[in-house]
C-alpha cells in the first residue's frame, strides 16, 4: 500500500501540507483496468470497438486527529506531491468531511489522469 | 471486572437508581416525550427548579399507563409540597437528587454515534436535520418498535431511549443506512483524540 506507506511522510496534498494529523482507516484503489465499448452501425453490426483504460482512483478514508483541517489540507482539484513513489500526478478528485459528535473523518479521492 | 461500555451494550446494561427513595423507571420514550410537551428544563433545556424536579421525579417513576393517569390530574400539589419537605430533611436537599436525576438521565441518553456529510469539495452541506421527518421522533421509533420488533404500542412507549435508538439503528442500517459509526471507527477515533493530546 504506497499511499498508506507513503502518508504523512512522503505523500504531500495540496501546497505541500502535512498530512500527519490524520488516521488513516482504509484506502481503496479502483480503475485502472482496460474496458471495451462497442458501437455498432445501423444494421446493427461492429462499426467501432473503443479499447481504453480507466483513470485509476484510490480513495482514502481518514480520521482527523486534532488540529486537522481537511478542507484546506485536501483542496479539490490539486496536485499529489510525492518525494518517493508514484503518487506525484495524482489529483484530488472528491473530498467528503463528515462530523460526529467526537470527531471529524474525511474521504479523499485521489485520480490519475495520466498528466504531470 | 473491567468492560469497556459504548452505547450498544451500556442501552442492555444500565440500571435505572432510586432518587430520594423513589424507584425510578428505565428513562423510556414516553418519558422523554412528556417531558418535553411538558417543556420540561430535562428535556428542553433551562435551569430546573424544585418543581420541574418534583414533577420529572413524578413522570419518570410511572409507566405508560401512569403517565395518563397523572396527566389525567392525579398529581397532588399538597402532597408534592409535604415530599418536597421530605426529601429536604431525608436526603439532604434538592442539589443532591438534581445530580442523580441528570445522571440518570445521561445514562439513557448515551447514543450511536452517526457520521454527518457536512462538506463536499469545499461547499457546506446544509443539515438535514429536522426536515425529513414531520411527526415527532418519538412516534418514529415507537412505530418501528411496533412493525419490526413486535412490541405493543404500550411496550414501544416504555422502552429505554437508548435501547429504542440502538433498535432502530440497526433496524436503519439493515434498511441502507451507513452513518454509523462502527466499533473499528471508534478505536481510530480514539487513537486520534490521544494523538492530538500527546
Amino acid at each position: 500500500m504506497a499511499i498508506l506507506d507513503s502518508l504523512g511522510t512522503s505523500l504531500l496534498v495540496g501546497g505541500q501540507a502535512s498530512l500527519s494529523g490524520y488516521i488513516v482507516e482504509r484506502q481503496e484503489i479502483d480503475g485502472g483496468e482496460v474496458d471495451q465499448e462497442d458501437i455498432m452501425n445501423a444494421n446493427g453490426s461492429l462499426a467501432t470497438r473503443l479499447i481504453y483504460r480507466r483513470h485509476p482512483t484510490t480513495s482514502l478514508a481518514l480520521i482527523c486527529a486534532v488540529g486537522a483541517a481537511p478542507s484546506t489540507d485536501f483542496p479539490f482539484g490539486s496536485k499529489a506531491a510525492a518525494n518517493a513513489g508514484s503518487y506525484s500526478s495524482w489529483f484530488v478528485q472528491d473530498v467528503r468531511t463528515e462530523k460526529t459528535k467526537s470527531a471529524s473523518r474525511v474521504t479523499v479521492t485521489l485520480i490519475s489522469l495520466g498528466i504531470t | 471486572m473491567q468492560i469497556a461500555m459504548d452505547a450498544w451494550f451500556q442501552s442492555l446494561m444500565v440500571q435505572p437508581p432510586r432518587i430520594c427513595g423513589l424507584q425510578i423507571r428505565p428513562f423510556s420514550l414516553i418519558h422523554e416525550y412528556t417531558l418535553r410537551k411538558l417543556k420540561s428544563p430535562y428535556a428542553v433545556g433551562g435551569a430546573p427548579n424544585v418543581g420541574d424536579l418534583l414533577l420529572a421525579l413524578q413522570i419518570c417513576a410511572r409507566d405508560y399507563r401512569g403517565i395518563v393517569r397523572l396527566m389525567a390530574g392525579d398529581f397532588k400539589p399538597g402532597k408534592a409540597i409535604l415530599w418536597a419537605w421530605w426529601i429536604k430533611r431525608r436526603y439532604g436537599g434538592f442539589d443532591t437528587a438534581q445530580r442523580s436525576f441528570l445522571k440518570y438521565m445521561a445514562n439513557y441518553s448515551e447514543l450511536p454515534e452517526h457520521l454527518e456529510l457536512v462538506e463536499v469539495n469545499g461547499q457546506k452541506v446544509p443539515s438535514g436535520v429536522g426536515e425529513s421527518v414531520r411527526a415527532p421522533w418519538e412516534f418514529h421509533l415507537v412505530r418501528t418498535l411496533c412493525h419490526s420488533y413486535r412490541m405493543n404500542h404500550e411496550e414501544a412507549w416504555n422502552c429505554p431511549l437508548s435501547l429504542a435508538k440502538c433498535d432502530f439503528d440497526c433496524w436503519s442500517e439493515s434498511n441502507g443506512d451507513k452513518t454509523l459509526v462502527s466499533e473499528y471507527q471508534h478505536g481510530l477515533i480514539a487513537e486520534a483524540a490521544g494523538r492530538g493530546a500527546a
